[in-house]
């Protein structure tokens, strides 16, 4: 009925019946927008992978077999369907179409060529899969700007994942920001600075960390008299933890294990609950060592974990892995320098063994049970 | 005629991950890809193109071939239609010459996805160019009363009626009547209309049946506009949302029988599957967890009416329901909306946002009967 009016053309009634038309239209734009279309709005999906020094980049580009049928008529025989071999007979057309529209530099501009062609599946949407090989002779920070059917329309977008020596990107060209750029990577220095910075804050703001080396602190100092015992004994202990949770960071970071989170999470507050229990037997003490080492793998799991959350560091490991470390062992030593003077003037007095030991060692135990309930 | 079947997609749609490569592959030569409208010759669409394309592209046409793309990404629920249209309109709409009648396509285009601000912009250089387009007031008019800010729709909705649109102009009337305490003389305005046609002035008549408590009457109202516009998917949504109350489950399920499910239907279909305990439920969640993520990337406007029903109805996560519901009051204002903050808060016992709300409701003088919690 709509079409009937419409091809009758502004003669006739024209104006009249057009603006009724454009009325309704309206009004039904307005109910019809008001839930949203299932499926992707003109996306495209480019992955980039320059991780060789070679200057080769690996890239494909998925393009929806709905939006190029657009550009170039795929349905050669009209019939509504669009098969393969439909789309092969266009393959040359398409791959000039996608390079046309694409650019890879690095300092320079590099050479594109396309490579294979293949179907993927994206939001349920069938996309050609270009791969599309780019030779770059000069070097430099990679750029991308891929901008096909983007000048278009804004609400076009290109989805990129890339993959660079010093590290994974993601963003979205779209047609206000057609072009991306490899950002500097920071300096050794700076990353390694950084990541001390990360260190010291998670054990700080890690309640559950701190928990633990309080508990494995409190009773160094019940048994013996001089300072320079009580400081072995806490040596010996720190340095436990610190060696196995070193071992289990690294194992962890460079993916050698691999570990959920939540096991680990729940192991972290199991860790206060056994050291608040071996507290309150004096006899349990020769366990703390073999406990503070033992416990002190699983921890390294956790701080694996935060470094994780922390995201992509550049692929520079060593600075990165030691920075983080180092800054987990002078947030240790701060909590230790804190602590260390208090529990020496306390633990003369019969308070601190009969009451105030047994008593925060309870009520952290506690709070590990409790976390460990909210973890489980 | 069910026109949506037309754009089914192939049954290959397994969910391909978002960020990062897809699996690729390469079909066999006669494998169906995708289904595509099949060419007809007289095709409204085709033949504007070909017209255009062979030169003759002015202002008459690109607006019939504007509307054309519309009504054709309605029908199909195919959104790169409106992709298109914007394509079509955007060389025309950056002159300052732009008529009336094509600001208001692109304003249709803009509110479609949601970017009520940039639209209603649209539609006020449409009512200076020329105040007597009564698409540009009913259209803004109606953006204004999406968003709860009735006063502002109503001068254009008299506009509307003073142009001698009287369908669409006592549509637009009533939904500020609806929204500011008059219901009754809402209703007693469109039930005169309620034969002429218009799935619209039906949606609207549902509404305010629901409202009173009248729910079979609001069924009836839907179903009649499905009859009229099978497209409409506010309407089919809303009827979801009715029959899944009073548990009619089967028949909801037969209403989302559709290729393309857009996100907010989805969500019907996971509420549908949560209450039946259906395994399908996780790969539903699946599908909507890719479009929240697409979206995100995409930097598209949420949806947060939808993310909030999944986090009420489905998650059964007040707090994020909460959330998501307070962020998308901000934007969206019809009953559904409040239900959703009201629903929200009285889970929660939430105090501060139940006070505003009643204080919104009194300012307004919106009625609901499902509101009474509320206002006690």
């Amino acid at each position: 009925m709509a079409h009937e009016h419409r091809l009758r053309g502004p003669q006739a009634h024209g104006s009249q019946i057009v603006s009724t038309l454009r009325l309704i239209a309206a009004i039904l734009a307005i109910l019809v927008s008001m839930s949203v279309h299932g499926h992707a709005t003109s996306t495209s999906y480019l992955v980039a992978t320059d991780t060789t020094a070679d200057g080769n980049v690996r890239i494909t580009w998925d393009l929806s077999v709905a939006e190029l049928h657009w550009a170039v008529d795929l349905d050669d025989d009209g019939d509504g369907r669009i098969r393969w071999s439909e789309i092969e007979a266009h393959r040359a057309e398409i791959g000039s179409l996608a390079l046309d529209h694409l650019l890879v530099a690095k300092g320079g501009r590099c050479d594109t060529r396309p490579d294979d062609f293949l179907l993927a599946t994206r939001g349920g949407e069938p996309h050609v899969s270009l791969g599309i090989h780019a030779r770059c002779r000069t070097r430099g920070p990679l750029e991308l700007s891929a901008d096909l059917f983007l000048r278009e329309s804004a609400s076009q977008r290109t989805l990129i994942d890339v993959t660079t020596a010093s590290g994974e990107f993601t963003a979205a060209l779209s047609p206000g920001a057609p072009r991306w750029v490899e950002p500097e990577s920071p300096s050794v220095l700076a990353s390694f600075a950084m990541f001390v910075a990360q260190g010291t804050w998670h054990v700080w703001i890690g309640y559950d960390h701190l928990a633990f080396l309080v508990l494995l602190l409190l009773p160094s100092v019940r048994f013996r008299s001089g300072l320079g015992e009580v400081s072995r004994e806490l040596l010996q202990i720190v340095s436990a933890f610190t060696v196995a949770h070193s071992i289990t960071l690294a194992l962890a970071v460079t993916d050698a294990v691999r570990l959920p989170v939540r096991p680990v999470e729940m192991a972290i507050a199991a860790s206060i609950v056994v050291a608040g229990a071996l507290n309150l037997s004096p006899a349990a003490s020769r366990w703390r060592l073999p406990l503070a080492f033992g416990f002190g793998l699983v921890h390294g799991f956790g701080f694996a974990n935060a470094l994780a959350e922390i995201g992509s560091h550049g692929g520079r490991l060593v600075p990165v892995l030691a920075g983080f470390n180092i800054g987990v062992e002078l947030a240790q030593l701060s909590v230790i320098a804190v602590l260390l003077p208090l529990l020496l003037r306390m633990r003369a007095s019969p308070f601190y063994a009969a009451r105030f030991l047994p008593a925060a060692s309870m009520a952290m135990m506690l709070a590990g049970a409790a976390w460990f309930a909210a973890r489980a | 005629m069910n026109v949506a079947s037309q754009v089914a997609t192939v049954a290959l749609a397994l969910v391909a991950s978002v960020v990062g490569a897809a699996e690729r592959l390469r079909p066999a030569a006669d494998a169906h890809v995708l289904t595509v409208p099949a060419r007809i010759s007289d095709d409204p669409i085709a033949v504007l193109e070909r017209q255009m394309r062979g030169g003759a592209a002015d202002a008459r046409r690109v607006e019939e071939l504007a509307t054309l793309y519309l009504e054709r990404a309605r029908q199909l629920r195919e959104p790169r239609y409106f992709t298109r249209a914007e394509t079509l309109l955007q060389p025309w709409i950056a002159s300052d010459a732009a008529s009336a009648s094509l600001l208001n396509l692109q304003a249709d285009i803009l509110q479609n996805r949601h970017d009520f601000a940039a639209a209603r912009d649209m539609l006020d250089r449409a009512v200076r160019r020329d105040p007597r387009n009564a698409g540009s007031r009913l259209l803004r008019a109606t953006v204004n009363g999406v968003q709860g800010r009735f006063e502002e729709a109503r001068p254009d909705c008299l506009a509307v009626l003073a142009l001698g649109e009287t369908l669409a102009g006592s549509a637009c009337l009533a939904q500020v009547l609806g929204g500011t305490g008059r219901v009754a003389a809402a209703e007693a305005l469109l039930r005169p209309l309620q034969d002429r046609g218009s799935a619209w002035v039906l949606s609207l008549l549902a509404d305010f049946a629901d409202r009173r408590g009248d729910t079979a009457g609001a069924e009836r109202h839907l179903r009649n506009a499905l009859a009229l516009q099978a497209y409409d998917e506010a309407a089919r949504s809303a009827l979801c949302d009715l029959l899944i109350e009073r548990g009619a489950l089967t028949e909801v399920m037969e209403l989302l029988d559709l290729p393309n499910l857009s996100y907010g239907l989805l969500v019907r279909a996971a509420r549908v599957q949560a209450l039946r305990r259906d395994p399908a439920l996780s790969r539903t969640r699946r599908q909507l967890a890719e479009l929240e993520s697409l979206a995100e990337r995409r930097g598209d406007v949420p949806h947060l009416r939808e993310q909030a029903m999944l986090a009420l109805d489905v998650e059964h996560d007040a707090d994020r329901a909460l959330t998501l519901a307070k962020a998308n009051f901000a934007t969206q204002r019809e009953a559904l909306d409040v239900r959703l903050l009201a629903r929200a808060a009285l889970t929660l016992k939430d105090r501060a946002t139940l006070a505003d709300l009643k204080q919104w409701l009194t300012s307004t003088g919106f009625e609901d009967r499902r509101l009474t919690a509320v206002r006690s």
